[in-house]
C-alpha cells in the first residue's frame, strides 16, 4: 500500500495525462475484457449462493446454471480468478503465472469438493438427478 | 505491472472479499456442519498470499526501486 501511495505523490510528468491529473495509464485490452468475465461471474456466484441458501433441506439444485453443473458458483469463482489474472498480466503475457498459479490451487481444491458434492447426490438421491451434469467445468470435468 | 493493475486486482480481491462476508453474515443458516479447522488455516494463508503476491508482481511500479 505504501507503494501506491508514494507511487500516486511522487508520479513523473510522463504518467500524468494532459490535463496534469495523476493518472493510471490506459486501461489495456485485457482489462476490457477481464472487467466483464469478473462482474458476470461475481454475479452468478451471487445468484448461487442466494439459491442455495434458500433451498429446502435437501433437494437437488434446478436453478437455471445448476442443470448443466452441479456447482457453478465454483465455475464462477474460477472464472473470478481468471479474470484477475487477466488484469494482472504483465505487458506481453494474457494471464499472470502467479495468479494462475493461485487459480490451480483453488481449481483443485474445489473440483474434489465438487466431486464430493456430486457424489453425495448420487447416494441420495440417485444417479438419474445429477446424470448430464458436469462437476464443475462444462465439456472438461 | 502497472500501479492501476495492482490497484483494480486489489480492487478485485477486496470486493470479492466484502461480497463473500455479506453472502455469509445474510444468507447462512444456523447449522451443525462442521469443518476441518486445517481447511480453514489454509485458506487464511492462501488469501494473504494472493494479496501479497500481487503486491511483488507490481514491485516494479514502484519508483526509487
Amino acid at each position: 500500500m505504501i507503494c501506491l501511495v508514494t507511487d500516486f505523490l511522487s508520479l513523473p510528468d510522463a504518467d500524468r495525462t494532459t490535463d496534469g491529473l495523476p493518472a493510471f495509464s490506459k486501461p489495456s485490452m485485457k482489462t476490457f475484457i477481464a472487467v466483464p468475465i469478473f462482474v458476470l461471474a461475481s454475479g452468478i456466484q451471487h445468484d448461487c449462493h442466494k439459491y442455495l441458501a434458500g433451498l429446502k433441506k435437501y433437494t437437488v439444485p434446478q436453478r437455471f446454471w445448476f442443470q448443466w453443473v452441479v456447482c457453478p458458483h465454483y465455475t464462477s469463482e474460477c472464472l473470478i480468478y481468471v479474470a484477475i489474472a487477466m488484469i494482472a498480466a504483465p505487458e506481453g503475457q494474457i494471464l499472470n503465472k502467479t495468479i494462475l498459479a493461485g487459480l490451480g490451487f483453488v481449481a483443485s481444491n474445489l473440483a474434489v469438493t465438487a466431486d464430493s458434492t456430486r457424489k453425495w447426490y448420487i447416494e441420495k438421491f440417485g444417479i438419474e438427478k445429477v446424470a448430464g451434469r458436469w462437476r464443475m467445468v462444462p465439456f472438461v470435468y | 505491472m502497472t500501479v492501476g493493475q495492482v490497484f483494480l486486482a486489489w480492487l478485485f480481491m477486496a470486493i470479492q472479499g466484502a461480497r463473500r462476508l455479506y453472502e455469509s453474515m445474510v444468507f447462512t443458516k444456523p447449522s451443525q456442519s462442521k469443518m476441518w479447522a486445517g481447511l480453514w488455516m489454509i485458506g487464511i494463508a492462501f488469501y494473504v498470499c494472493i494479496g501479497v503476491s500481487v503486491w511483488i508482481e507490481g514491485i516494479g511500479a514502484c519508483p526509487d526501486l
